[in-house]
């Protein structure tokens, strides 16, 4: 890769830093919050924390019941009665009757980079920029006691507009963006931008036993605070930390997933166990390598100055990318590995909330093992091993005035290679301040400054300016 | 949902932690993140190390999307005794030539200004005016040092084995004006030194050579001669 190309996907990289600077802190409806439910769910599950993470309106959902049966206009203690059993997603507690629900998130956002410096200006987008990021729309059903069903999908304005690297040497017949174009057959042929969805979860759960409930289909890796509670308006800044979307463990897996809680003393001790093809280029329908992936997580509630939950969490796999090529001796096609690596990681979250106060906090590494003869080429070379390893710490107060909640985060992320930020920089360190209002229990706006320093960076790159961004938010639940 | 706790559960508890334990193993090593022979770039990238060469894997690569493409190596290995590296390849260094074990000692290529510098090696013939030892009385390619890329000028009086131009595939950036090139291999196209432009045939190139025309990467007319398949 050319160092245009390198600064390219730095650019990219970088853009991706901070869009996730700005919020990353998952924002758990506080005990406090408006959203949260007249009465506090008591005894949190480790399915709770999974649940679908939009907050539904306090208007009755969409929804589809079978039998139909006509809806009377809810009261506010049904409205309360039926967000606390969305938030809380017992699943384990048996539909009364089969029930099928939708529900959902989306967000409007605003970026902007700002005090670009020269050597930025020509690898980033300065220009404000407006954009719908998140539509996420969830069906859940109650299939049957102890049955439940849930599939979440996004829906993308994607791949239309997405950057392409390494057109950059032929400008004229390349645009250097994905164009998603096509001549609408229903106007005349008229240019129309089409987009894409991606399956987030699609799952079928059953609960056996008190402590024992199993999901098979494909489901998000139960690992930390964030990655599992994904929706917009539950998230206190406009994006995630950076960690949390870097792959430190697979975002989904497709697989098995059994987990439960039991009591312990006056706390909850929960646990997830999963096996599944892992990650790969084709983990969503084919293991390349038959190798299992196993991971697995423990989480613990107490109530101890108010509600601290603290969790570790693990994954172990390969990954392999298989292909063919060309026998010339044997005159016929061969398979092989074109990329194999072995990896596993490991990850710390603690969360307390005390009255209006919230902490969060998330640390992970991930050590990821080539074999010699199955390194992908990178650059005029080939990828190193790596260990790396992220935090973020997130402290928030919810004022008494407005719902107004003011908050900052401090996060910092060892790629472990330079590669990690195209060939220029191996670390960032991440500062942000913000203000999340909660409009209404289903609306929340957020606006955010952040400011990114790179470290290890090679000399003379973009990456030895610090990045400035401000991005706000307006997030959803329908 | 909760339970209280039993010793099933506990047992479950155990065998989680078991199981991520056996997941952990010593996977990393910070002193070997890269294969035999190889080092970290700048860009943290592995690399053969100084005096290595890279030993390809077994993919075959029938057309490259990019003549720039790079091909994915296992390791790299040294260069042998009286080797030096040329590159992407070990060489015999000045002074030796391939024999049949290894580099052996030869005259081949060494500075001379008349048959009676060269008289005391194995290679007797100066060619003038390059001014270097060489033999005489080739007929073909195959009666000259194919390693060191030597083809048979079959034009001449005596017939001799020309070397190839000096200071060609050695590794350079600059398009031109590279020191690492030189007088008979100036310019610098795709990460080494090339001979000037202007080749009609193969035969205008050193026998390890092809003539490329490169109207199809867009510089209609430019010919030049390349190690390689053709871009």
């Amino acid at each position: 890769m050319t160092s245009v190309g390198r600064v390219s996907v730095a650019a990219a990289l970088a853009l991706e830093l901070a869009l996730a600077a700005p919020a990353a802190l998952a924002q758990p409806a506080p005990p406090s919050g408006p959203l949260a439910p007249q009465a506090p769910v008591p005894d949190a599950t480790p399915s709770d924390t999974e649940a679908p993470t939009p907050a539904p309106p306090a208007q009755a959902p969409l929804s589809v019941v079978t039998p139909a049966a006509p809806q009377p206009a809810a009261s506010p203690d049904e409205d309360a009665a039926k967000l606390a059993e969305l938030l809380g997603q017992d699943s384990t507690g048996g539909a009364a009757e089969p029930s099928l629900k939708f529900y959902g998130f989306a967000d409007f956002n605003a970026l902007q980079y700002v005090q670009l410096s020269p050597k930025w200006e020509n690898t980033l987008a300065e220009e404000l920029s407006l954009y719908v990021g998140r539509l996420n729309l969830y069906m859940e059903g109650n299939i049957a006691p102890d049955w439940k069903s849930l599939i979440e999908v996004r829906y993308m304005f994607l791949p239309n507009g997405a950057t392409i690297m390494g057109t950059y040497t032929d400008p004229v017949a390349n645009t250097g963006r994905f164009n998603g174009i096509a001549a609408d057959y229903t106007d005349s042929d008229r240019p129309i931008a089409w987009g894409s969805i991606s399956i987030q979860r699609a799952y079928l759960e059953h609960n056996f036993t008190n402590f024992l409930s199993v999901r098979v289909g494909r489901f998000l890796t139960p690992w930390g605070i964030w990655n599992v509670d994904h929706g917009s308006p539950v998230i206190i800044g406009p994006s995630k930390p950076y960690i949390i979307g870097d792959g430190f463990f697979p975002e989904a897996q497709t697989g098995f997933d059994a987990f439960g809680s039991v009591a312990v003393g006056e706390g909850t001790l929960g646990y997830h166990l999963t096996l599944s093809n892992g990650r790969g280029p084709t983990e969503a329908t084919r293991d390349q390598d038959n190798n299992k992936a196993v991971g697995g997580r423990l989480s613990l509630k107490m109530y101890v100055l108010g509600q601290l939950d603290v969790g570790i969490s693990g994954y172990g796999g390969t990954v392999t990318d298989k292909r063919q090529r060309v026998d010339l001796v044997a005159q016929g096609l061969a398979n092989f590995n074109y990329e194999h690596y072995r990896e596993v990681s490991w990850a710390a979250d603690v969360q307390w909330t005390w009255k209006a106060l919230h902490f969060q906090t998330e640390a992970a590494f991930q050590d990821r093992v080539w074999d010699n003869d199955a390194r992908p080429v990178n650059g005029a070379g080939l990828q190193p091993d790596v260990r790396r390893f992220g935090l973020y710490g997130l402290l928030a107060y919810r004022l008494p005035w407005l719902n107004l909640m003011p908050y900052t985060i401090v996060q910092y992320y060892d790629t472990g290679w330079r590669g990690g930020f195209g060939g220029f920089a191996s670390k960032v360190t991440g500062y942000s301040f913000g203000l999340n209002v909660r409009l209404n229990p289903s609306v929340v706006f957020k606006i955010e400054y952040s400011l990114a320093t790179f470290g290890n960076v090679v000399a003379g790159s973009p990456f030895e300016d610090t990045l400035h961004l401000l991005a706000s938010q307006l997030a959803w639940a329908f | 949902m909760r339970t209280k706790v039993s010793g099933r559960v506990c047992l479950l508890g155990a065998a989680l932690a078991v199981m991520l334990a056996m997941t952990a193993g010593c996977l990393y090593n910070a002193s070997e993140r890269c294969g035999p022979g190889e080092v970290l770039d700048v860009a943290d990238n592995c690399v053969c190390a100084p005096g290595n060469v890279p030993v390809y894997r077994d993919i075959t690569v029938l057309m490259p999307v990019s003549p720039a493409e790079v091909r994915p190596f296992s390791s790299c290995k040294p260069c042998g005794d009286h080797q030096v590296k040329s590159g992407d390849k070990c060489v015999c260094a000045p002074g030796f030539v391939l024999g049949a074990t290894g580099c052996m000692t030869s005259n081949l290529g060494a500075t001379c200004a008349a048959d009676a510098a060269c008289a005391a090696g194995d290679q007797k013939f100066c060619s003038l005016p390059a001014g270097y030892c060489t033999t005489a009385g080739c007929a073909t390619n195959a009666d000259c040092n194919a390693e060191a890329d030597y083809a048979c000028a079959t034009t001449a009086t005596p017939p001799y084995c020309k070397r190839p131009p000096l200071g060609q595939g050695a590794a350079c950036t600059a398009a031109q004006g590279d020191p690492a090139c030189t007088a008979e291999a100036p310019l610098c196209v795709l990460g080494g030194c090339v001979a000037p432009p202007g080749c009609q045939t193969n035969s205008d190139c050193s026998p390890n050579r092809k003539c490329c025309d490169l109207t199809n990467v867009g510089q209609p007319g430019l010919t030049l001669c390349l190690a390689g398949a053709c871009p």
